[in-house]
């Protein structure tokens, strides 16, 4: 695959990354390096990219990868109530923004592996592709899923 | 909110879009953040070490030494130019393996060879440059505290070091675990 390829299906998919950012970092410093730092090892490794897989299912694979084994720099900031809407009023959307804000509120609380799980959950990848990008079983992933889905729930509920 | 509405919300979330331009940057090496540290890191004390090299000779009286001691001198500026060399090398290749599993513990092998690196290499190249400075000292008692004192730095740098390591080694550990329990 050439560059001008590759770039253009990151700048198509480059959504799977964001949500991987926020998912996995608190401050928007750290979720700017993670995204850069995710771009780039995707770039390191299209040669592994064989074509077996949907392009989308091997950039969810890389950016997890690279979200769970590189170590966070910052510690969380506590937002003051003037920065959060920021994004708000750029969008003019406080409604949804504020659903986005308690939605990553919520995963926020699950563990690093769980978060890989139910991000790929969300986006509608099957058992067999979440087994496969993750090396579990498609039987271990739909026990852990089951697990993960009635904790986030509980989560939703309370908060 | 329910999980069908938590669907529909995560697939519909509005990114801050990044440009072509933008994306292009990133896939180069000499614009990534963490690439970029190292390689200043390894610049400057390069090159601070050839100029030590270059003057120690006379300046520290490097020709009246025992050759060993030189030798020493030498192999401990290179243990830690080496040690920058193997970080650069490590940041650049983080995915290693052909699912997540297989390439978290690929790179918890690679960490933990990089940590026993770091740590006896940075403890070596400080025992190189003690044994060189102190080679022809005529060790009075007070000098001996001297290089007692800066003995003990040794085992206090290694266990700071280890610490780091050791935090990192078991956070990657313990995601591991956590992937793949039942």
């Amino acid at each position: 695959m050439e560059q001008t390829e590759f770039l253009a299906l990151i700048d198509r998919h480059q959504g799977i990354i964001h949500k991987v950012c926020r998912l996995y970092r608190d401050t928007r410093e750290d979720q700017e390096d993670l995204f850069q730092e995710i771009v780039y090892q995707l770039w390191r490794s299209l040669p592994s990219f064989v074509g077996t897989a949907k392009f989308t299912t091997w950039m969810y694979r890389i950016a997890l990868n690279t979200a769970m084994a590189t170590h966070r720099k910052n510690k969380p900031q506590l937002v003051s109530g003037d920065s959060l809407p920021e994004r708000a009023d750029e969008d003019g959307d406080a409604e949804r923004q504020h659903r986005e804000e308690k939605m990553f509120a919520a995963l926020k609380q699950l563990d690093d592996p769980e978060k890989a799980l139910i991000a790929l959950y969300l986006d509608d990848l099957s058992y067999r592709e979440i087994a496969e990008l993750t090396g579990l079983t498609e039987n271990h992933v739909g026990v852990k899923l089951n697990r993960i889905k009635t904790k986030v729930k509980k989560i939703l509920n309370i908060n | 909110m329910e999980l069908d509405e938590l669907k529909s919300d995560w697939k519909n979330l509005t990114p801050d879009t990044k440009t072509g331009d933008a994306l292009f940057q990133m896939i180069q090496r000499n614009s990534h953040p963490v690439l970029k540290g190292i390689r200043r890191q390894l610049v400057i004390e390069t090159a601070l070490f050839t100029v030590f090299l270059l003057v120690y000779y006379s300046g520290f009286n490097g020709d009246q030494k025992p050759l060993y001691t030189n030798v020493l001198l030498v192999t401990a500026m290179l243990l830690v130019i080496g040690h920058n060399i193997l970080g650069y090398l490590a940041a650049q290749n983080i995915v290693a393996g052909s699912d997540l599993k297989v390439s978290l513990e690929n790179y918890l092998v690679k960490v933990r060879r990089y940590a026993i690196v770091s740590v006896s290499s940075r403890a070596a190249a400080f025992i190189c440059l003690i044994l060189f400075f102190s080679s022809t000292v005529t060790f009075s008692s007070g000098k001996l505290l001297v290089l007692l004192g800066m003995l003990l730095v040794i085992p206090v740098q290694v266990f700071f070091l280890s610490r780091i390591w050791k935090k990192r080694i078991g956070n990657l550990k313990a995601m591991l675990k956590q992937l793949v329990e039942k």
